[in-house]
């Protein structure tokens, strides 16, 4: 995989606005404390990778059983990244967890949002989360391979490996929430499959229905909002406004239409295999073809077959699309 | 009918070979484009052997080619004259990065493997075309 741990030792710039913060740290214990933190993690990253942000794990959690929620923030933005978190803390806290306000991520307002992601980094001592930020460009680059990776694909795959890096780091997970927007019973086989010893629940609308689940989708949202407040791009000269990055947001179709490159199309904030972005290329940018629609052109008659064709030539040469040339 | 090449001269061979690529698709358009702001080849190896690059969103994977010893890449521009075809040489260079969509460049890619042919045509002097009538 070509993901990038970014460890929490990594982290050399502290905000100086959480140095109140009251509970003694040691040295290894540099996860982000408020969402400035996870804005400057997110812009000392690689723009066209994907990468973790992870607070310290809780002892607390290595000892007890744990509930751990998994949400995503950014799927249906033509732009930006789209980031799976999980969150966690002993089954015997779930009460402790309501009174922080986790609860869905979209009935928030932003400042709120933050506010509660700063209550969650401040009990650390028995509350963990870990995001992963999944780049627009390896979105776009997964959804243009040769054997297309579909988002859903590519949410499953975010969510499983999230929670084994927390099974692996020695969080006592015993039951996961994972909010989900496809059907929920082939992914909830799909996750039972490969964790059999997990009680494991998919639903939808999860993130307003269990705290835990909101907890993660708070990390998860705070975590995109920074980023895309933070990241620059070479690509971009002015630091334009990209709206929200819906597709039906008119600011972020101007944003798409005014960073347009004729030839490379867009910056690499954009996901190019967003219909929104396909079609704003197929009708303003440089017409590229790519191997498969070219070689799709007509059918060859079947007596080319039984022709005699190029008998003087080798297969040496035909093989390597070797001619002998006079003319240009 | 022969057509002259003109300006040719080896010494204008620059130092920032990278920039030459040949991409797994036809971009229909010819002139300059911002290459050094949108395609940033990665390398996840130290000696710069597998790339990584996309365009338009495409995942693609490249090697960097060296032209075999003894010959010389150019890349001509035509000029017309008159009435007259005259092929103008813009640049000279050693070395190229060959792109394939979502695979390894391999000797199976037929640009590739036509290099073989630089070695092959040495193992004996050119001969007359016998089979001409």
């Amino acid at each position: 995989m070509m993901d990038e741990d970014i460890s929490p030792q990594s982290a050399d710039e502290l905000s100086p606005s959480t140095a109140e913060d009251s509970s003694p740290k040691t040295s290894e214990d540099m996860s982000p404390r408020n969402a400035e933190d996870l804005g400057a993690k997110c812009k000392e990253s690689a723009r066209d990778d994907n990468f973790y942000i992870t607070s310290s794990i809780p002892d607390i959690c290595k000892k007890q059983h744990c509930i751990l929620g998994i949400d995503e923030a950014g799927r249906g933005p033509v732009l930006g990244p789209m980031v799976y978190g999980v969150c966690y803390c002993p089954k015997s806290k779930e009460d402790d967890l309501k009174e922080t306000g986790c609860a869905d991520s979209k009935t928030l307002t932003e400042e709120k949002r933050e506010n509660i992601f700063e209550k969650i980094c401040k009990h650390s001592e028995y509350i963990g989360w870990e995001v992963e930020v999944i780049s627009p460009s390896i979105i776009s680059t997964s959804m243009y391979r040769r054997q297309k990776i579909s988002l859903n694909e590519i949410s499953h795959n975010s969510a499983i490996g999230l929670l084994k890096r927390a099974l692996d780091a020695g969080v006592l997970v015993t039951e996961v929430f994972v909010d989900t927007v496809g059907p929920a019973e082939k992914y909830e086989a799909k996750l039972k499959n490969i964790f059999p010893e997990l009680s494991i629940t998919v639903a939808k609308k999860a993130d307003s229905t269990y705290p835990i689940v909101g907890g993660a989708s708070i990390c998860a949202k705070v975590t995109r909002d920074r980023a895309l407040k933070t990241w620059t791009f070479s690509e971009i000269e002015t630091m334009e406004s990209w709206g929200s990055g819906y597709p039906t947001d008119p600011v972020t179709k101007k944003f798409l239409m005014s960073t347009m490159d004729p030839v490379f199309g867009f910056p690499k904030l954009v996901r190019f295999s967003w219909s929104t972005a396909e079609k704003i290329l197929d009708e303003h940018a440089i017409q590229v073809d790519w191997e498969e629609e070219e070689s799709s052109k007509g059918t060859q008659s079947v007596k080319t077959f039984f022709s005699p064709g190029d008998k003087k030539k080798h297969r040496f040469f035909k093989d390597r699309f070797l001619t002998n040339t006079v003319e240009l | 009918m022969a057509i002259p090449v003109e300006n040719i001269n080896f010494s204008k061979e620059e130092n920032d070979e990278k920039c030459i690529h040949s991409l797994p698709c036809k971009i229909h358009f010819n002139g300059e484009a911002n290459i050094s702001d949108f395609f940033i080849p990665a390398s996840e190896n130290e000696n710069q052997e597998e790339l990584d690059v996309s365009f338009r969103g495409y995942p693609l994977c490249g090697v960097k080619v060296k032209v075999p010893d003894g010959y010389n890449g150019f890349i001509l521009q035509e000029k017309s004259e008159n009435t007259s075809k005259k092929l103008c040489c813009v640049r000279t260079f050693k070395s190229i990065t060959y792109w394939n969509w979502d695979k390894k460049p391999s000797k199976n890619d037929p640009f590739l493997s036509a290099l073989d042919w630089a070695d092959l045509c040495q193992i004996h002097d050119p001969i007359e075309d016998e089979t001409e009538d």
